[in-house]
């Protein structure tokens, strides 16, 4: 819908609570000029975080730590601080094909970095956890890589649609109520 | 997305039970019934109730409340609306609960809603009139059967669906793309559209103002969008044109119009004369099965359903479905091919991120121009291009392609968030027998309906045209000197996820090779219109909802005037 996208938009994982982070890019302000409606969704209870439902305690450190690397922070929130990975366990939940792959590849990960540096992958400090992604990184055909690049993927997929990633690292700040719509605001860009 | 066995067999399992079941019916004989209450059946209903008809609509769903719409719900609420045991609004029609079937290795992808409006109350909204390009392509090319009308017929229709639903664009009036006196203003351009622009043109192709039912002003009592650019989750406040806002609640303010909710139709009766002269359907959950009756009905179910029910109304008179003595019902199903290519625009690389989301959807369309520029060609017909989500949007699936990881990975990201450019063409598929929809020896649904077997598959006028798209999209960006999104050279979207789906109960002068007349009338059942996407003869390059309402529009006034004459 394609169109589609419009029409059938997809529901991808995005984010449970979140830290409260300053206002970034530029904000149009949303203005009520149509009584009684607030053009917000309907009010919730918004829950609080859950606990991984598929990932061990050890495995879910990894997974914050790996997750980190791939998004870290910088002056806006990185993946461990937005829930990307609690976004992966949902995910898994709701496709348990995802189950093996992640099981198998955090256990190659945890062996690759007791290879290296004899201690599991969390224990790393950051340069040695960038050592041993970078290999899997440059070879995504390769066993670890493939699993790297699914833990990629899917770390882009929650990171972005987390208030976190797409309103205070993109400065996107749209599906608001606007009054005109101002079109391009870079005069060079409009002949 | 082909339907597993497990449903089908639970469907058939369901039916047993209903034996016991006694149908009920209504004695009451209603001037029309119409079925659906989308585009094509709202209109229908609309057109006919406001010259004083009674009309009894059959609607497989029911209302939507816009307040209860997602509409305002941002990405990262979703989810959390989700934990929080919130569900969005069921607009599109689960296939679980009506299954269809597609040969192995031939999937189509059927988007279906059941319920007021349809489609409409959450269609892509791109509103071009056809041309006598595309009338008349088949008699330029020799494929398959000529259109029975011309622009000529069509354009006062055009006219009048402008001013009665509200079409934003601009003052473009090409031979492929005719214009209007009655468009509402076009929205401004963004950044990334004034470079398309600028990129097409430098290679010879001119681009227009979008032209889109959105409500830049307030129409006819209807409120203005407010550029949330959320529109694929139904709109809050009916900015856009919608079946159930625009056309049946005013038909239901005559007093002329009654409504069946959630009544899911089978089959059209037919009485010893050869006339239809009811429905048979049965209600959406209950499962009872019911009858009601009717001097005349428009069939307006969409493509796919239409001709499901017509291929199932099957008796002594019309063993192969009614109006099908032709055996034209079915065939000749013609979507469109599209895919998405994707750049960077350099100019816009790490640049402030504006609010992109417009009236949602792109504010530019470059109409088709393959027949004008002088070169030969190895394929008939053609496309145009639009240019959804293009600018700072929600879908960041881009970041999957750029390498590495970490802070560059970050920066390398954010710095091409605003600088996106979307190409996304469409381009006609040509109708052809062997592309069909069949009831025969189908499983059947819940309520013991044999369902839609789809055979689809495009062949090699399709992959050639969508080389030559390939080729401009790319020259294009190019032209824009933007850095390319890698991508799968010559992939094509799904069959079907255009949504438009077209051809299966065609119009045409000979009876032999078409089901419909130039009125939408079946040339075998003058008492059964079919007034939807499954009327068309071709489907073109464009996005054909505006013209199933001008069509609709056009085929209920000549009903209207047919029922005062005394002949139907």
């Amino acid at each position: 819908m394609s169109t589609r996208r419009d029409l059938l938009r997809i529901l991808t994982v995005t984010s449970a609570a979140l830290p409260a982070f300053g206002e970034a890019g530029q904000e149009n302000k949303e203005v009520e000029t149509q009584p009684g409606h607030l053009h917000t969704g309907p009010a919730i209870k918004i829950p609080e975080p859950s606990k991984p439902a598929f990932f061990q305690p050890s495995e879910f450190r990894t997974m914050e730590a790996l997750t980190e690397r791939i998004i870290p922070e910088s002056d806006t929130p990185g993946a461990k601080s937005a829930g990307v990975a609690l976004l992966i366990d949902k995910a898994i939940v709701a496709d348990p094909t995802l189950e093996e792959p992640f099981r198998a590849g955090l256990a190659d990960l945890n062996a690759v970095s007791i290879s290296g540096y004899g201690k599991e992958f969390v224990e790393l400090i950051e340069h040695q956890q960038i050592e041993v992604l970078t290999p899997m990184s440059l070879q995504p055909d390769s066993p670890m890589g493939k699993f790297f690049a699914m833990v990629k993927d899917m770390t882009v997929d929650a990171y972005y649609r987390t208030e976190a990633g797409l309103k205070h690292e993109l400065g996107w700040h749209g599906n608001t109520y606007l009054p005109a719509f101002p079109g391009c605001q870079h005069p060079e860009h409009e002949s | 997305m082909a339907t597993p066995i497990s449903r089908l067999s639970r469907a058939v399992n369901i039916r047993s039970t209903k034996a016991d079941m006694q149908v009920q019916s209504s004695p009451e004989v209603h001037e029309v019934i119409v079925i659906g209450s989308g585009a094509a059946g709202g209109m229908a209903a609309w057109n006919l109730t406001r010259q004083g008809v009674n009309v009894l609509m059959l609607d497989a769903g029911r209302k939507f409340n816009r307040s209860e719409f997602w509409t305002h719900v941002k990405p990262w609420e979703w989810q959390q609306r989700l934990d929080a045991g919130h569900k969005p609004p069921q607009i599109v029609l689960d296939t679980a609960e009506q299954p269809y079937i597609t040969p192995l290795g031939q999937n189509f992808s059927l988007t279906r809603v059941w319920g007021r409006g349809g489609k409409t109350n959450i269609w892509g909204r791109v509103s071009l009139r056809y041309s006598d390009i595309d009338f008349a392509g088949p008699e330029r090319d020799g494929w398959e059967i000529p259109w029975p009308i011309r622009y000529k017929d069509i354009a006062p229709y055009y006219d009048r669906v402008d001013q009665l639903i509200g079409v934003c664009g601009g003052d473009e009036d090409l031979d492929v793309l005719p214009g209007s006196k009655y468009f509402l203003p076009p929205p401004p351009l963004r950044c990334g559209e004034y470079l398309i622009k600028r990129a097409a043109k430098k290679i010879g192709i001119d681009t227009v103002a979008i032209r889109r039912a959105v409500l830049t002003e307030e129409h006819n009592g209807h409120p203005k969008c407010h550029y949330c650019g959320a529109c694929g989750s139904g709109c809050d406040v009916g900015a856009f044109f919608n079946s159930s806002d625009y056309l049946i609640e005013p038909a239901l303010q005559t007093g002329r119009l009654k409504i069946l909710d959630n009544a899911v139709v089978a089959r059209i009766l037919v009485g010893e004369d050869g006339l239809a002269n009811g429905v048979q359907y049965f209600d959406r959950y209950s499962k009872q099965e019911r009858r009601v009756y009717a001097k005349r009905v428009v069939v307006g179910a969409s493509c796919v359903d239409s001709t499901r029910i017509l291929l199932n109304s099957t008796s002594t008179k019309y063993p192969n479905g009614i109006g099908n003595s032709s055996d034209v019902i079915g065939r000749y199903l013609s979507e469109q091919i599209r895919f998405t290519i994707r750049g960077f625009a350099p100019e816009l690389v790490g640049t402030q991120v504006y609010n992109d989301d417009g009236i949602g959807g792109a504010h530019i369309y470059l109409p088709r121009f393959n027949h004008r520029d002088g070169r030969r060609r190895d394929y008939i017909r053609g496309f145009g291009c639009q240019f959804w989500y293009t600018g700072a949007q929600t879908d960041l699936s881009y970041a999957k392609t750029l390498p590495g990881f970490g802070l560059e990975f970050k920066k390398a990201v954010k710095e091409r968030y605003p600088a996106l450019l979307n190409l996304h063409p469409f381009g006609e598929t040509i109708p052809k027998a062997e592309n069909r929809i069949t009831v025969k020896g189908s499983p059947v649904d819940q309520y013991g309906v044999p369902i839609a077997r789809i055979s689809y598959g495009i062949g090699e006028n399709e992959r050639r045209m969508s080389k030559d798209m390939y080729d401009t999209m790319l020259e294009i960006l190019h032209a824009a000197k933007a850095e390319i999104v890698p991508y799968q050279p010559g992939y094509l979207e799904p069959n079907g996820s255009a949504i438009h789906e077209h051809g299966t109960c065609r119009m045409g002068a000979d009876p032999k090779r078409s089901a419909l007349n130039s009125f939408n009338q079946m040339h075998e059942v003058k008492n059964v219109f079919v007034v939807d996407g499954s009327a068309f003869t071709t489907a073109s390059e464009k996005n054909p909802t505006l013209t199933i309402l001008a069509l609709a529009w056009r085929a209920t006034d000549y009903m209207a005037a047919e029922m005062k004459r005394g002949n139907i």
